[in-house]
């Protein structure tokens, strides 16, 4: 008996570790990205000529990975109640970065024609190069 | 008269910028709500991008599946990796065409007829939308329902409890004047 309830003691306590485990990993993936170094650092202009040109070689180069763009600030929008920083291009796509939720305070100081570092991960192209969960390098700001 | 002539040939050129005009969303949002026995599922996409041309009636609009939102990683994962094969389809489009011209006052129902194609598999759809304008913007919204096994997605039988058959999916674009370069 007592052998039986130690057993699923240690089931629980396997389980416990493994449910904590994955709540880490879960919790810590997105703020992983701002302590990740960045697979690429490339400007605004060269992104977006890469998957203009070959959106399917820059896919396989660019997507899933965390990319850091450098650019002038185009325009910050609050479409859909999101904080989004556009970056400008020499063309009219541009690079669409959705800033994480912990870094909202900073879209604030930010101004048009302003040029900073943004690393998220790149999700593609449609028009404009899209990144979701932005964070804002202002260590690199002034450039 | 001269004056008169003056005044509608202003008038003509200011209807030409804006029913000559496309309009265009780059942070067009898309839901879609799998309501389950198990768990619901709700996922968002703030980066659609959609562009309108009134005066061929014409409506367009494309999304990265990999930009949808879950509250919860692994269900992205399964999403991307399992029902959607993102890196096979990375895109669902929509191409199609208001049934009526637009009014210029007021909020309208429209109906807009097309093709879907998500998961690489093409379905005629028809989806009723509200569309509202102001100043020399528009915003149009509404909800549709797709039905999962039309898309050639495959759940396991395992996991039929957790995921819709019929999946809600709403809409809103904000569009602007698109200056096309």
């Amino acid at each position: 008996m007592i052998k039986k309830h130690s057993f699923f003691k240690g089931c629980m306590l396997v389980f416990s570790i493994v449910c904590i485990n994955y709540f880490i990993v879960a919790c810590s993936n997105q703020n992983n990205i701002k302590e990740t170094v960045p697979k690429y650092i490339v400007s605004a202009d060269t992104i977006l000529l890469e998957f203009t040109t070959n959106e399917e070689t820059a896919n396989t180069k660019y997507i899933h990975k965390v990319i850091e763009v450098v650019g002038k600030i185009k325009e910050v929008t609050s479409l859909n109640n999101r904080k989004t920083i556009i970056l400008q291009t020499n063309t009219n796509s541009g690079i669409i970065c959705d800033v994480n939720d912990s870094d909202l305070k900073l879209v604030n100081d930010l101004k048009k024609n302003q040029l900073i570092h943004i690393k998220g991960i790149c999700k593609g192209y449609l028009k404009d190069v899209i990144l979701l969960n932005c964070f804002i390098d202002i260590t690199n700001q002034h450039e | 008269m001269n004056k008169l002539r003056l005044l509608l040939l202003l008038l003509f050129l200011k209807l030409g910028t804006v029913f000559g005009q496309q309009f265009i969303a780059r942070q067009g949002q898309v839901t879609f709500f799998s309501y389950a026995t198990v768990e619901d599922i709700e996922a968002k996409n703030n980066q659609v991008l959609s562009i309108l041309d009134f005066d061929k009636k014409e409506i367009a609009a494309s999304m990265l599946m990999r930009a949808f939102v879950f509250k919860k990683n692994l269900m992205h994962e399964h999403f991307n990796e399992s029902y959607i094969e993102s890196d096979l389809y990375p895109k669902a489009t929509f191409e199609g065409f208001l049934l009526e011209g637009l009014e210029n006052a007021g909020p309208q129902v429209q109906f807009i007829k097309g093709k879907v194609t998500i998961h690489g598999i093409t379905k005629e759809i028809e989806i009723k939308t509200t569309i509202q304008k102001t100043n020399d913007r528009y915003t149009m919204s509404g909800e549709f329902n797709l039905t999962v096994k039309d898309f050639n997605i495959k759940i396991p039988p395992i996991l039929s409890n957790n995921i819709a058959k019929v999946v809600l999916v709403k809409f809103n674009f904000q569009y602007e004047p698109y200056e096309n370069e």
